[in-house]
């Protein structure tokens, strides 16, 4: 299985590389111009998986922004970039939703053209298995950066099924109400322990979650929107009310 | 060779496929107007979700209505900006994919340089230089001196409103609905364009254009004349103080320049006071006059698509699979706004003096600020 991930929900990006049985992470601090270095990350993504006459195998191990980081790749893009790939992986969200929209679009756009199939996997699905890897199980909350204060949260009970994540809503930076365990996913917050999704979760992911190929199927690979815009919300607060 | 177009600056998802630059196989849109109708005017991230979620449809739309697949297609063209940053990024992620997965060239477009060639794309023919171009729109008011492809000089723009931004928020007031252009010119039709003396901005002074002030002046006249208002001649006399101040910097243009052909364009070139102003201007001054129709005016990659194939065709792209440097090299800032220097795509020969030189490091382009294209001078 041979593949490739990025995850743009926030300005510190990740990517991941994976050829049974090893796998890469990558982490770019994206300076707000994803849209711009998304050639540079997918080729270095490309370059670890080429082999030691290019850039080395995938390993296991920190990233090239880590010790024995993977060369650059220097050749110039071409449709057989992509050829011996099995799947795509892209991460939903929730977070940045310009990033998320830009890689999803990019990734979508290459499965569509490679006839790839694509994996859509969110945050929370991912912090809910890299914490059923670490032997937890009952009822938990992750919660994910967002604007201000507040977080996306999802109440989970794990062991949780693929996609079988139940709506997010919008939460404090805290504890749950309810006393169950919190963690913010690649954040601490004072009652939610700091979480990384682990990429050996995402490793296993990648080869186990169902992912349909074709333009009916890719279009239900979206970003994960756990609240209106703020234009709409404004809107329903100002119309949505009886006498209007 | 088909080239592939992707428009998606404010609130149009469009995909075209032009060939040779001049002959349009398909050209679709989809239209959030009604999505954006009850904000009174485009929302930029629900406008961009709109996009994600029509863009693959739209294109697989377009290459059916066209009987072709992608691997019939030569290169892709995208609109980089100016726009919406939110928008314009789902489309140009989307054309970067692509073309790098189908082993295409890349080719970035400036969204008001393809707006003025769909004045030659509706004739099917190349374009030609030079020409005085007005760009008129919800997003812009922009006289420009083209020599060439990517080769603009901007006489002068606007200070504050576009002239569809300004109908659009005068249409609000009113509460004629959204959006703004088409309202104002229905409710206007049979009025006396002379009954309410309105200014003509910076009329004689210079290129620049500047439309807050006939906005304040409306709304000033519209609290004067309480229920005396006359909306049917309000809007003639408003359509005709925007005619009139774009002719005249238009003219005035045309005459220093002393080129032969002037090109209008934009969403606002749709107006039909603004249109028989033009004609009659044209005729006055004996020069060419290119308005694209109706259709070919508001936002649409049929435009992107067929500037695109002409960039290209001018400043150059090789084929694609040939050897090419690419090399990230040391130094390189990768915060390119828009790209200066020739057209390369994946693949194709040619020396990445900068980062201008690969398409695949244009970031979209929100606004002037952000490296200037058409730099005023």
């Amino acid at each position: 299985m041979r593949y490739l991930f990025l995850d743009a929900s926030s300005p510190l990006a990740f990517g991941q590389a994976g050829d049974d049985p090893h796998h890469q992470a990558f982490t770019w601090s994206t300076r707000m111009n994803l849209a711009a270095r998304l050639r540079e990350m997918t080729g270095e993504m490309l370059a670890a998986l080429d082999g030691p006459d290019r850039a080395g195998s995938p390993r296991d191990g920190p990233g090239p922004d880590g010790p024995g980081a993977a060369p650059v790749r220097s050749a110039a893009p071409r449709a057989s970039d992509f050829a011996g790939l099995d799947r795509l992986g892209v991460c939903t969200g929730p977070g940045s939703l310009t990033g998320l929209r830009v890689a999803l679009s990019f990734f979508r756009a290459i499965a569509l053209a490679r006839g790839l199939p694509l994996v859509g996997l969110d945050l929370f699905t991912w912090g809910a298995h890299t914490l059923a890897a670490q032997g937890r199980t009952g009822p938990v909350r992750l919660l994910a950066p967002a604007f201000l204060d507040q977080a996306f949260a999802a109440d989970l009970i794990l062991p949780l099924a693929p996609y079988d994540l139940p709506a997010p809503f919008l939460a404090p930076r805290a504890a749950a109400p309810d006393g169950r365990p919190a963690w913010g996913l690649r954040f601490a917050a004072e009652g939610a322990e700091r979480l990384d999704p682990d990429p050996a979760v995402l490793h296993r992911l990648m080869g186990e979650l169902p992912a349909p190929v074709g333009p009916a199927a890719l279009q239900q690979v979206a970003p994960l929107y756990v609240v209106p815009s703020q234009a709409e919300l404004k809107w329903m607060q100002t119309h949505d009310h009886a006498g209007h | 060779m088909i080239t592939l177009g992707i428009e998606s600056s404010c609130d149009d998802t469009s995909v075209a496929l032009v060939e040779d630059g001049r002959r349009l196989r398909a050209s679709l849109i989809s239209s959030q107007i009604e999505v954006h109708r009850r904000f009174g005017g485009v929302v930029p991230e629900v406008a961009a979700r709109k996009h994600y979620e029509a863009i693959l449809p739209v294109l697989g739309e377009t290459l059916a209505a066209a009987r072709l697949g992608l691997g019939d297609l030569g290169q892709v063209a995208c609109t980089a900006g100016p726009g919406l940053l939110g928008p314009l990024l789902v489309g140009l992620a989307t054309a970067k994919g692509l073309a790098w997965a189908l082993g295409l060239p890349l080719v970035p477009v400036h969204h008001l340089e393809a707006h003025l060639g769909a004045a030659f794309l509706a004739r099917e023919q190349d374009p030609v230089y030079p020409y005085v171009g007005l760009i008129v729109s919800g997003g812009h008011s922009t006289l420009v001196l083209a020599d060439g492809p990517r080769a603009f000089t901007t006489l002068g723009r606007t200070a504050d409103d576009a002239p569809g931004e300004l109908l659009d928020k005068i249409a609000r007031h009113l509460g004629l609905g959204y959006p703004g252009g088409p309202v104002v010119q229905k409710a206007g039709e049979g009025g006396d364009p002379a009954r309410y003396p309105l200014p003509r901005p910076l009329s004689g002074r210079g290129y620049g254009f500047s439309f807050s002030g006939l906005k304040t002046a409306v709304l000033h006249l519209v609290r004067a004349e309480g229920d005396r208002l006359d909306l049917r001649d309000l809007c003639a006399s408003l359509q005709a103080a925007v005619a009139d101040t774009l002719c005249g910097k238009l003219e005035a243009a045309q005459v220093e320049t002393g080129t032969p052909r002037v090109v209008v364009a934009g969403g606002v070139a749709a107006n039909a006071v603004l249109r028989a102003r033009l004609e009659s201007l044209a005729a006055r001054r004996g020069f060419e006059l290119l308005v694209p129709p109706v259709a070919l005016c508001t936002d649409n990659a049929a435009m992107v698509a067929a500037q695109g194939f002409h960039t290209a065709a001018t400043l150059g792209t090789a084929s694609p699979g040939t050897a090419s440097p690419g090399t990230t090299s040391p130094g390189t800032t990768l915060d390119t706004a828009f790209p200066a220097g020739p057209v390369t795509g994946p693949g194709t020969v040619g020396v990445a003096a900068g980062p201008g030189d690969d398409p695949f490091r244009v970031n979209a382009c929100a606004d002037w600020g952000m490296g200037d294209p058409l730099p005023l001078e």
